[in-house]
């Protein structure tokens, strides 16, 4: 193994991934591949590239490879897989990753991961996002950040319940990261602890997602959690030894179909497992439902890409949800522990007895899945139960009555405060301004026509109309706002102001609907908590009673086998997909310069590659979800940036007649039409030059003309001389070949007109003559001129200008709206122009054929743009020679170039087939 | 063979086997276990859920995020899928054992 400049083991494995993806370019450039084998060679270097940017392993890769590609049918899925798992089980694969890597560093392993760093005795939270992308210690101080945030909201809200409880205020402070990710290290879900998978899952979604999961307590609250969890805990235990039986049971008719195949004494091994799967397949749990058993039969159904989305999400969530449940755990925990008034919650009073009689039998660690999936389901069945009422609150008649002396001002007023009380005593933290409130209750009042009112008469406003008033007072300007303040806030007396924003309870004893929702859910919770109990508790008597239970082997196969589908475990797929696009992003130059080395390392053969190593960019927690806010700040530029789009289209009408009219006059074309020939998509012609410039040099840049008139324009800003020089021009870096001038075909045309022998003989005169300008140039009306004429203008790129703030915005606003609609990342073209690469009206377009493609789009060819961003390709835009391409940026086979003449339904279809280049042959 | 199939072999009882039939049992098994965690999903969701999920893969939509949704709201889902992929390599062992 050969060891890269520093000799460290990462510089060591991108050496030997170098290695690997140079033997295979070698191979793709080398003469008597047939097509099939040229795709397995692309897939593998789709497979290289993918673990070196992301050091992912085989099951990453092959999981990245199934999102790469929508394989509608099973065989691509197959054959994909087929191809990349023989890369990744070869011997040499193993034994040079077993060298390269000495010190731990994939993320899929618990022994691969880093080790944490010691935790110190005080480790103060964070309040900003961790610098660091992904350490353990930042990662847990931006995961108690979040659990401090919620036990602050948790105190607020039993605080604002009246309940007898202390002030839990002083529970945030007793949050430490050190002591967390002990907590975290502790719980193992899917074979990681809950820290690896936090740490390596995209903690970006979890932390947020976790925190709603795991405190159902914060949103019902009042003290319900675990005085109805106890006694569930405590029932579910005893239930769960009375009920071993029922689950023996429902084991043994599983374990039939076991029997059955051993008795059958199939010799070969591979029948008895068919036999086994055959059987399974027809078997229906007979526990479930009708609408269960039609679920479970059509996810039996599935197969392919979406059947391992299925599966992703599924053990997704349920890692989600695990998580949440270890978060809620902790801080349920430590509420118990610090606020000893509140333990007896936890611990369930009543239940004590039944508890440690539980304890002697069946263990402590038994006992503790028991109350921690008894207590996770009350948190998501209460939450799940709460929200459901808070929305049903919109659904509500909402009541004001007239007092002595006030309007329907004083009964909105009463319905508004109403309303907003009963949403906080929910969990939603609903807070107006004065001036907010003014405006809501006005508007509240103005739904009713202007009349005398009577004291006592009632008013009733809908649940949704409140919640619309008080969206709008939450667009107010600030004009509006200070107008608001300033003229009548004032004149509301202070009394009022202070019965206004007392949220303690309800005025009108109509509107409260919190309380049953609450104990409806409470309930539900209870029931939903003692039902789980039940299960752990039949897991936990048939282990202790039956002796049974899993053996250590398939303990550790289980681990195993959820640790190879650890890329399925991505929490917030999308998160990572967006950092990964992210990353190469703000890595493009040195990607670039990667792509290159890698080019040239495909030539020079003895030539060792050692990539630069690609930063990570300072995202982590906060940098992906501050995307969203850079987008919006952006969408409110794009009103200034209107004028450039109109600038732009009128640009681009311009040059789409101007070029329609030159491909009308081209005499090529002409020829085609007379002779009754008509293009397909690949069939295609153009014209080809060398830049005036490197006429001299030992390589030279091509320019290319999608028209006559463009390359007669060309020729005629040579001098007779350049013009010699550039049909003779030979390129050094190309050997033996010539870069010819003028027409140039695709393959498809050359096939088309070599058919027909006259037709041939008249075409390849016509090319010759305008190689050499011999035909008129229609459009422009000119000759070109003799080489004595010495009229002759250089070819050279048009400048217009640098571009104008608005246009700018106008770009950036673009690059976030691709973003937004298709998922994509494309580089702004702003740089391109700053850099004097295009001219703005080549950026023009190129970006609005770019968006014309994905515009015109259909969901499948959106997808796999969606999923080619996901796996780190950006679309962007890229110069060749003095002829722009709008690019998509590929790492892995090269760049797909879209041929300026395509339109943009060519461009699309053309976009499509060579994505499906990136699949493997067909079996 | 990498060392998490070693594991899957080893508790299925293969090491002899040549590796080709390893590796072609191994995907059978694959697609076993991965019913299996079906089959506790399904088993763990509610009625109304079930039929919310049949209905957004019936119209076609893109099915992951939807259903990551509603597992996480299940409680202790992860252990109840552990706990039957488990148990599955167990009885897989047993047919491929005897």
């Amino acid at each position: 193994m050969r060891e890269g400049p520093e000799g460290s083991p990462q510089n060591s494995l991108d050496s030997y991934w170098a290695r690997r993806a140079e033997e295979l370019h070698q191979r793709l450039s080398e003469s008597g591949l047939d097509e099939e084998e040229r795709k397995a060679i692309n897939n593998m270097i789709t497979a290289i590239d993918l673990a070196r940017q992301f050091n992912f392993d085989q099951t990453q890769v092959e999981q990245a490879l199934r999102e790469a590609v929508t394989p509608e049918n099973e065989e691509d899925l197959r054959a994909i897989s087929a191809t990349v798992r023989s890369f990744f089980m070869s011997e040499e694969f193993a034994r040079s990753k077993q060298e390269a890597v000495p010190e731990p560093t994939p993320p899929t392993t618990p022994e691969t991961l880093p080790a944490p760093e010691p935790a110190p005795e005080e480790e103060p939270v964070q309040a900003e996002a961790p610098e660091k992308g992904w350490s353990p210690k930042k990662m847990a101080a931006a995961v108690s950040e979040e659990l401090k945030e919620t036990a602050k909201e948790w105190a607020e809200r039993l605080r604002s319940f009246g309940q007898n409880i202390p002030d839990l205020r002083g529970l945030t402070g007793k949050i430490k990261v050190p002591e967390f990710l002990k907590t975290l290290e502790k719980k193992k879900i899917f074979g990681q602890t809950a820290k690896d998978l936090l740490i390596y899952a995209g903690a970006g979604m979890a932390v947020r997602g976790l925190t709603r999961w795991g405190l159902g307590a914060a949103t019902g609250g009042s003290g319900y959690l675990l005085a109805a969890g106890s006694g569930a805990l405590a029932g579910g235990m005893i239930e769960g030894i009375k009920a071993y039986r029922q689950e023996k049971g429902r084991e043994i008719s599983r374990d039939e179909i076991v029997d059955k195949v051993i008795q059958m004494r199939e010799s070969d091994l591979k029948d008895r497992l068919e036999r086994y799967l055959d059987l399974t397949q027809a078997e229906t749990p007979p526990e479930f439902s009708e609408e269960k058993n039609l679920l479970y039969q059509e996810f039996k159904k599935e197969f392919g890409v979406r059947r391992a989305e299925i599966v992703k999400g599924a053990l997704r969530g349920a890692a989600i949800g695990a998580v949440g449940g270890v978060a809620g755990a902790y801080l349920a925990d430590l509420a118990g522990e610090y606020l000893p008034k509140l333990k007896d919650y936890f611990t369930g009073a009543g239940g004590k007895e039944a508890i440690e009689g539980a304890r002697k039998e069946i263990g402590e660690e038994a006992l503790r899945e028991m109350r921690e999936r008894a207590a996770d389901a009350y948190n998501k069945a209460l939450e799940q139960a709460v929200e459901a009422g808070r929305t049903g609150l919109q659904e509500q008649a909402w009541t004001g009555v007239i007092d002595p002396s006030e309007g329907i001002t004083h009964a909105a007023r009463e319905a508004m405060h109403d309303y907003i009380v009963e949403q906080r005593k929910l969990g939603h933290m609903v807070s107006l301004e004065k001036a907010q409130l003014v405006y809501a209750e006005d508007a509240l009042r103005k739904m009713f026509a202007e009349r005398i009112v009577q004291p006592g008469e009632i008013f009733q406003w809908s649940g949704s109309a409140l919640n619309e008033v008080i969206e709008k007072s939450r667009g107010l300007s600030e004009a509006e706002l200070e107008n608001l303040q300033k003229n009548w806030v004032g004149k509301i007396k202070d009394q009022t102001w202070q019965k206004i924003l007392n949220y303690d309870s309800v005025i009108n004893a109509d509107n409260k609907f919190s309380q049953e929702i609450l104990d409806r859910a409470a309930k539900e919770a209870a029931e939903a908590s003692q039902k789980e109990a039940v299960g752990a508790g039949r897991g936990a008597a048939q282990d202790a009673l039956l002796e049974r239970g899993p053996s250590p082997a398939a303990l550790k196969a289980k681990d195993t086998w959820f640790l190879q589908r650890s890329a399925l475990l991505k929490i917030g797929a999308g998160v990572i997909a967006a950092q990964s696009a992210l990353l190469l992003y703000l890595n493009r130059e040195k990607v670039k310069a990667t792509a290159g080395k890698l080019a040239a390392g495909a030539k020079e053969k003895t030539k060792n590659i050692h990539l630069p190593k690609v930063e990570m960019p300072k995202v982590s927690l906060g940098g992906v979800k501050k995307i969203p806010e850079k987008i919006s700040s952006l969408f409110q530029r794009f009103e200034r940036g209107r004028a450039g789009i109109k600038a732009a289209r009128e640009k681009r009408r311009e040059s789409e007649i101007e070029e329609e009219a030159k491909i009308k006059a081209d005499p090529v074309y002409k020829f085609l039409a007379e002779e009754g020939i008509k293009l397909k998509s690949k069939e295609k012609f153009w014209y080809q030059g060398i830049k005036p410039d490197d006429l001299d040099k030992e390589e030279g840049e091509e320019v290319v003309f999608s028209n006559y008139s463009d390359y007669a324009k060309y020729l005629r800003g040579l001098t007779p001389e350049e013009r010699e020089k550039a049909h003779r021009f030979r390129d050094e870096e190309d050997g033996e070949y010539y870069k010819s001038l003028g027409l140039q075909m695709s393959d498809a045309f050359f096939k088309k007109i070599f058919k027909d022998e006259d037709i041939y003989k008249k075409f390849t005169e016509l090319g010759r003559k305008a190689a050499w300008g011999e035909l008129p140039d229609e459009y422009e009306g000119e000759n070109i001129p003799g080489a004595d004429s010495g009229k002759f203008e250089r070819y050279e790129q048009k400048r217009s200008g640098e571009l104008t703030p608005a246009e700018k915005d106008y770009y950036r606003d673009q690059v976030e709206q691709l973003w937004r609609e298709f998922h994509v990342l494309a580089s702004s073209p702003v740089f391109y122009i700053e850099n004097g690469e295009m001219t703005k009206e080549e950026a023009a377009w190129a970006w609005n054929l770019l968006r014309e493609v994905l515009s015109g789009a259909d969901q499948n060819l959106r997808q796999l743009l969606s999923r080619l961003t996901e796996l780190g390709f950006s679309l962007g835009f890229g110069t060749h020679g003095l002829v722009r391409y709008p690019l998509l940026g590929g790492r892995a086979g090269g760049v797909l170039e879209i041929d300026p003449s395509l339109s943009p339904s060519e461009a699309k279809e053309f976009i499509r087939n060579t994505i499906e280049q990136l699949r493997p042959p067909q079996p | 063979m990498n060392q998490n199939s070693q594991a899957m072999i080893q508790a299925l009882g293969l090491e002899k086997l040549p590796e080709s039939e390893q590796k072609e049992i191994l995907e059978k098994v694959d697609r076993r276990l991965e019913d299996v965690v079906l089959r506790v999903v399904v088993e763990n969701l509610s009625d109304e859920e079930a039929k919310k999920v049949r209905e957004i893969l019936a119209g076609g939509k893109k099915i992951e995020d939807e259903l990551t949704k509603i597992t996480a709201g299940v409680p202790a889902l992860a252990e109840k899928i552990e706990r039957a992929v488990a148990e599955e390599i167990d009885r897989l062992r047993k047919v491929l054992t005897a």
